[in-house]
């Protein structure tokens, strides 16, 4: 485990450089899309490129390099000057980008050969300082006449938004804003779709979140577009799942077009990578994924052919030879299964890093001192997974930031260091990974927390006291509307961060002592593609139960059985567990068969079983891929996997399924 | 769409019966492997299978499409028959066997009576009766 305080500087400049490549990429993607577009730049790749640039600024100030950092700026100040249209896209901007990025391509290889804080080339500094002296005289001015903006908007418009603004109007586009109403839990995928689809019918202008918000489980945004005269506002705005639009009033003059300036055919643009590191998309590493597991089949069909083949040869150096063959396949196609799946880990600092710039930019903000320490960063979790998480942290290390640790001055008074203390420890337990976010902070008071739940109404006066108190923090209502302040975010609650967890099948727990501090503990399991499951097979199907929700599995004498009213209960551990054929109880065999002996012990907290199956086929880590919505089914199997002979197993829900088996209230037979 | 222009219908048969389905409402057509049986699901499904790493539902086309009600649902094994995978519905038509893709004019197309459920229009030129069957109405049955 290391200290990131101390994490060997090798490691961050890896990570850097990774970066650094990837932006680089992104960049010159956007200067190709740049272009090939004519005179006028497109909106999103001068974006694009200004936010690649602004990120690769910050990065490199960061870590020290101020040779970069200060080229960068450079860059960053003339591409702010073309999206704010100070200066023209012209051949000349484009080759002088161009050449900017090849300076700062070299200068990562010089970071990579060791070298500490390398010096960027001033020639190519002086051309981008010399290209935006060039476009200053025309400077864009506001005369007024631009489309008319509710007051509220209006205070929320960067200078770029103003500036898209005016420029859609001068282009004779219809300006129109759409608002969304998407549930507070799950909205971040409601927007991206509507931001797509406005970007994709024109232009996506601006995101402006309020405007309404009664329904506490809603969020309303408005979207500002800016779309071509014959765009039916009625159809863009279904598409983005609006629940209503209106068209603004313009008072700018349309623009009759304006000739382009000519550009060069070809920008010359470096393709050299520095970092050792390449940036797939995600869908070709599942892509990759699925493809090896279509191999892990065509070697099933290949070794039943081969076998039917073989056991007619005569020829005995031949069929040596094909064994032999097949033999090297088979262990090919095994790594190489292995190997894709590993393509989807990355080390969880990629999530921490993120998290230390949050607390770097936020506690100064706050009036607040602390020191952040991250333990176990190296620990390597589902890409999926760490994106997943980002949000969830992110919102428990706000609140300990917020209201955990107190200022300073607080501190002092109470005894304390004046720089509070929030450590992250990451490690992993079995197959989960467990990040522990601990503060030294004034922590929480049961009793404090019970009057504030009763006085919110959370809990009625009827109610007895909860017996952990620090559960309630888990409530809708409950942290979210004392104080929305602008670090605590969009008022979204713990009782969301829990959901979300839910959904990736983690949790949540907190402990603390008040004035010493409160602890968050997160787990998760390492990937949701991967299952260690127990294969079992039961009237000729094969069944995945996650390991994680099996107690244990025995052979039953069936004259230990009894039947207690409906239900059939063998003693187990000493106590008695009810018992149920699996396959009756799925509805794959028929009701009243013979029970088989072999007993699988399902478990999920208090909840206890026994389901009977014809054999165990052993201890799989198999890929589970869920079943859609669309697909009608029982509720308990959520997901099927192919086994590496070309079965198909279908994955069984432990806990749906206890829940479903046992009936409900004290009376049950199960273990409670 | 103006007289004579058709539209394109991928054309298989299930059941003994002839069908076609909307060439756009087809994702790609695959040899059926393995189909498992999915408890609770309604009878006309077969099962789910894995078409390039991705469980799709299948619905078995003699049953979905109501030709042979009494026709048995084939389950299990390897099995015979082809898959239709239809687009963005993360299910695939069971089915004997893919004839061909036909360009059908709108007028040659009779269209069916209401009662006639998952089938929209049936094209009577030819060797036998060509059913234009609806993917909407097939798959709104299955999941009923």
């Amino acid at each position: 485990m290391k200290r990131a305080g101390q994490k060997d500087e090798a490691l961050h400049r890896k990570d850097f450089l990774a970066e650094t490549d990837g932006l680089l990429e992104e960049s010159r993607d956007a200067l190709a899309d740049l272009a090939k577009a004519g005179g006028e730049p497109p909106p999103g790749a001068v974006n694009a490129l200004f936010r690649a640039i602004h990120s690769l600024k910050g990065l490199s100030a960061m870590m020290g390099f101020s040779g970069l950092a200060g080229f960068t700026h450079e860059l960053e100040g003339l591409l702010d000057a073309l999206r704010m249209g100070r200066i023209d896209l012209s051949g000349d901007v484009l080759e002088v980008v161009a050449e900017a990025l090849e300076a700062v391509a070299v200068t990562a290889g010089r970071i990579q050969a060791g070298e500490q804080d390398p010096e960027l080339p001033h020639g190519t500094a002086a051309r981008i300082r010399r290209t935006v002296a060039a476009g200053r005289s025309r400077d864009v001015a506001d005369d007024g006449s631009g489309p008319r903006l509710p007051p509220d908007v209006d205070r929320m418009l960067t200078d770029y938004e103003r500036h898209r603004l005016r420029e859609s109007a001068r282009r004779g586009r219809r300006l129109a804003f759409f608002t969304l109403e998407l549930p507070v839990d799950s909205f971040e995928s409601g927007l991206r779709k509507a931001m797509d689809e406005v970007a994709r019918s024109g232009e996506l202008i601006g995101t402006f979140p309020g405007g309404g918000g009664r329904d506490p489980t809603r969020i309303v945004f408005r979207l500002l577009g800016g779309l071509p005269p014959e765009t039916p506002l009625d159809v863009v705005a279904s598409l983005a799942g609006a629940s209503s639009s209106e068209l603004l009033e313009c008072g700018g003059t349309a623009l009759q077009g304006e000739p382009a300036a000519p550009l060069p055919t070809q920008v010359p643009l470096s393709v050299r990578a520095t970092g050792g590191t390449v940036r797939v998309p995600l869908e070709k590493l599942e892509q990759l994924v699925n493809l090896t597991g279509e191999l892990a089949f065509s070697r099933s069909a290949l070794k039943r052919s081969l076998g039917k083949v073989l056991s007619s040869a005569t020829d005995r150096t031949a069929r040596f030879e094909a064994q032999k063959a097949f033999a090297d396949l088979d262990r090919t196609v095994t790594a190489l299964g292995r190997a894709a799946l590993a393509t989807r880990f990355v080390p969880v600092e990629q999530l921490t890093a993120r998290l230390s710039r949050v607390v770097a930019s936020m506690a100064p903000s706050l009036g607040k001192e602390l020191t952040f320490d991250v333990y176990g960063g190296e620990t390597e979790v589902d890409k999926v997974l760490a994106e997943e998480l980002a949000d969830p942290l992110l919102h428990i290390v706000r609140n300990a930031l917020d209201h955990g640790i107190e200022p300073p001055g607080e501190r002092e008074a109470r005894g304390k260091p004046r720089a509070g203390r929030l450590t992250l420890m990451v490690e992993t337990r079995g197959r989960m990974v467990v990040f522990t976010l601990a503060d030294d902070g004034r922590g929480m008071e049961g009793e404090k927390l019970i009057r504030r739940a009763r006085e919110k109404g959370l809990l009625s006066p009827f109610e007895p006291d909860p017996p952990d108190p620090l559960e309630l923090v888990f409530l809708s209502g409950f942290s979210t509307a004392e104080r929305v302040s602008e670090v605590s975010g969009r008022g979204v609650g713990l009782d969301v961060v829990r959901a979300n967890l839910a959904k990736l099948k983690g949790n949540v727990r907190v402990t603390s002592t008040p004035g010493r501090g409160t602890t968050f503990e997160v787990q998760v399991p390492m990937t949701l593609v991967l299952v260690e499951s127990l294969l079992v097979r039961t009237e000729g199907f094969y069944l995945a139960l996650p390991t994680s929700g099996v107690r244990r599995a025995f052979r039953a004498d069936p004259a230990r059985v009894e039947r207690r009213g409906e239900t059939a209960v063998i003693v187990d551990e000493g106590e008695p567990l009810p018992l149920f054929s699996l396959a009756t109880h799925l509805g794959l065999g028929s009701v009243g068969a013979a029970m088989d002996d072999t007993v699988v012990v399902v478990e999920q907290g208090s909840l206890r079983a026994g389901f009977t199956v014809s054999s165990i086929e052993g201890m799989e880590d198999v890929i589970v891929k869920p079943l859609a919505d669309v697909i009608p089914r029982s509720r308990e199997v959520t997901g099927a996997a192919e086994l590496p002979g070309g079965s198909v197993a279908l994955t069984v829900d432990p806990g749906l399924l206890l829940e479903s088996a046992l009936p409900r209230g004290p009376s049950n037979g199960g273990k409670r | 769409m103006s007289p004579g222009a058709g539209e394109a219908y991928l054309v298989f048969r299930a059941g003994g019966e002839r069908f076609g389905l909307a060439v756009d409402r087809v994702q790609g057509v695959a040899r059926a492997r393995q189909i498992v049986p999915l408890p609770g699901a309604p009878p006309e499904y077969a099962g789910v299978t894995f078409v390039r790493g991705e469980p799709l539902g299948v619905l078995d086309a003699v049953r979905a499409l109501g030709c042979r009600p009494e026709a048995a649902v084939r389950i299990g094994g390897a099995g015979g028959g082809f898959l239709v995978i239809l687009e963005g519905e993360r299910h695939a038509l069971l089915v004997d066997r893919i004839e061909s893709v036909e360009e059908i004019p709108a007028e040659a197309l009779t269209p069916a009576s209401a009662e006639s459920g998952t089938v929209r229009g049936i094209v009577s030129s030819g060797e036998s009766a060509l059913r234009i069957v609806s993917v909407d109405e097939v798959l709104g049955g299955g999941k009923r």
